[in-house]
């Protein structure tokens, strides 16, 4: 990043181009946009106030998605309890219909609620590798733990996975 | 890769695009911590919550929102070279002071909402909790949810003592997928809280009975007296007697106006239904035909004399017709019981390259004259960052009028700011002002998916 561009503006430029994705990220750790949003904001406002002690711009999107983990970690931990919506509400229509959509539909239900039901950590494992793509280097970065870490993690998670979507083990 | 990987990575994708591109607020950043360099040696630097050591700022909450602020001042002035600096404190250089101190807002995240047969679809079923802030810093105090099995705020309103907030919650049914879309429950009854912030900034919430019920269905407005004793609630009109409820909430004693139909929907705006004596009522009307077609062109509003026993709304209160407005009925009234002031008309939103503009019209309420149009304002071009049209709407106000917070339609947002006369000011520590894009103050309604704050 440009040293010479003001904090306002570089901060501001990134927020432009990866704002989306890390609400979207924060979205599926936390199930809840509002809170998501609220997480990406205060993620970037860190950044810039972290924007001149930082010795080297070019990690500033993997300081932020760090900052945003950290955000919804504590927003786990205050809300104590499984997102409302996202927990399993009641069901309006028993009636079940064999369209493909809501076929589609029910199952992406079944997959985030047994995301959601994962331990936050083996929850960001996940999200970072295959929601986010990130290779495990850049997973471990962002959780602040190590490449075995990583690997263990995730490996535990996807076990859980399979056990909660009844499916084999990968 | 296996197939649960598949599968995680193709539903999380699906799952996250319920976010959708463009609907991301815009970043509002922070006064900026660190001044300009060439200032950095003048000494402590008193512009940023962030400097003060902890023991400091919880031992000198109040003291630090003023040095912030002043401090926000100064580095405006400094920096942009406009001003000669802070001046004497007075209510141009230091926009909270005087503003109640807390805020409360919700935010339904719903840009995309549809109704179809009485189903609402859309995203807006997500992140049904109300938070209150301190209005100066953006602290957050409190994040109140529906007590369980309930669900949604219907509405909630504020005192202009800024201390008490009344939330009306209902339960609405959400189908299998959770997301998908709800339908709201028009007959459950609603439960009220009420949440009271004490002197040092402690909350307490607790339920609140109120005499009778209230549906969804009946659609009820609210607004807290000044000094947060007293619930007004106005429901039905159009095709049914029109109610107005003036309830003491320590009490629950009840004075009730009515009007047979066909009467005029009652409408309460909340923050500016109230004079500050706590005895004039302000309510905005709206007159539906049976077709669903509003049939007012000009905004209407009933200045209701609370101190009247109850009985006739028509022969307890007095009608004045604001000329040059649009019909949209959310009443304010000024605390000092002599203005009213309402969104002058302005021709709907076109698209493309085009022009919006409107401004507000400062009204006698003894006659409805016009007085002083102020806080005009004009955009070119599509705004993106909208999630729904301009709108421009007071807040709240100072006794007499003179200084307003109002929302502003500015760039590519609604802000929130303080209105002097003709000079905006945005609140920029009203923590939620970047998403402040799809408003509406009058006791917002979660089916619309508006987002909503009481002052």
């Amino acid at each position: 990043m440009d040293r010479g561009m003001g904090a306002s503006q570089a901060v501001t430029a990134i927020y432009e181009r990866h704002a989306l994705g890390l609400t979207r990220l924060a979205f599926l750790m936390l199930g809840d946009r509002q809170a998501a949003e609220d997480v990406v904001q205060e993620a970037f406002c860190g950044l810039y106030r972290a924007w001149d002690r930082m010795p080297d711009h070019t990690h500033a999107v993997g300081y932020v998605r760090a900052s945003v983990l950290n955000g919804s970690r504590s927003a786990l931990r205050r809300s104590r309890r499984a997102p409302r919506v996202l927990a399993g509400p009641a069901a309006a229509s028993s009636a079940a219909s064999a369209e493909d959509a809501v076929l589609a539909g029910e199952r992406q239900r079944e997959t985030v609620a047994a995301l959601r039901r994962l331990p936050p950590r083996q929850r960001e494992a996940v999200v970072l590798r295959y929601f986010a793509d990130l290779p495990e280097q850049e997973t471990a970065a962002a959780m602040g733990v190590s490449r075995g870490t990583v690997k263990s993690t995730t490996s535990r998670a996807l076990a859980a996975l399979a056990r909660m979507l009844q499916e084999e083990k990968p | 890769m296996t197939q649960l990987e598949e599968r995680l990575r193709a539903d999380m994708r699906a799952e996250s695009e319920q976010i959708g591109p463009g609907s991301i607020p815009a970043l509002q950043l922070p006064a900026r911590a660190d001044p300009p360099r060439r200032l950095r040696r003048r000494g402590p630097r008193l512009w940023g919550p962030w400097h003060w050591p902890a023991w400091v700022t919880t031992l000198a909450a109040a003291a630090a929102v003023v040095v912030v602020i002043a401090g926000t001042f100064f580095l405006a002035h400094v920096v942009s070279g406009s001003g000669p600096g802070p001046s004497a404190t007075g209510e141009e250089t230091v926009p909270y002071s005087g503003i109640p101190p807390y805020y409360a807002y919700a935010v339904q995240g719903d840009t995309y909402s549809r109704t179809i047969n009485g189903t609402e679809y859309g995203d807006s079923v997500i992140a049904r909790y109300v938070k209150i802030r301190a209005t100066a810093s953006g602290k957050l105090l409190r994040t109140v949810s529906p007590p369980a099995p309930y669900n949604a705020f219907e509405s909630f309103a504020g005192a202009a003592n800024g201390r008490t907030f009344v939330f009306a919650t209902n339960r609405n049914r959400y189908d299998k997928t959770g997301n998908e879309y709800f339908e709201l429950d028009h007959k459950t009854p609603l439960k009220f809280m009420i949440l009271r912030i004490t002197p040092g900034g402690h909350t307490q919430l607790s339920p609140l009975s109120l005499p009778g019920t209230l549906t969804e269905g009946q659609a009820p407005t609210l607004a807290l007296s000044p000094d947060g004793a007293r619930l007004a609630v106005a429901y039905g009109g159009s095709g049914k007697p029109a109610v107005v409820q003036v309830i003491t909430l320590a009490t629950g004693q009840l004075r009730q106006w009515t009007a047979p139909p066909p009467a005029a929907t009652p409408m309460l705006g909340g923050p500016g239904a109230w004079t500050s004596d706590g005895r004039t009522l302000a309510l905005g009307q709206i007159s539906v035909h049976p077709s669903g077609k509003i049939r007012s062109a000009r905004t209407q509003m009933r200045l209701l004399d609370t101190n009247a026993p109850g009985g006739s709304l028509a022969a307890d209160s007095k009608l004045v017709t604001l000329p040059g407005t649009d019909g949209f009925p959310w009443p304010f009234i000024t605390p000092d019981g002599t203005k009213l002031i309402g969104e002058i008309s302005h021709g709907p939103p076109r698209t493309g390259p085009a022009i919006e503009s409107g401004a507000l019209g400062v009204y006698s309420a003894r006659t409805g004259a016009l007085l002083q149009v102020i806080g005009r304002w004009q955009q070119h071009g599509q705004r993106p960052g909208m999630l729904f049209s301009a709108r421009q709407a007071v807040v709240w106000s100072s006794l007499s009028g003179s200084r307003l917070i109002v929302e502003m339609p500015r760039g590519k947002l609604n802000e929130v700011g303080v209105l002097s006369g003709n000079t905006f000011r945005p609140l920029t520590h009203v923590a939620l002002a970047p998403l402040l894009a799809a408003i509406n103050s009058g006791g917002f309604q979660t089916s619309g998916g508006y987002v909503g704050f009481a002052w």
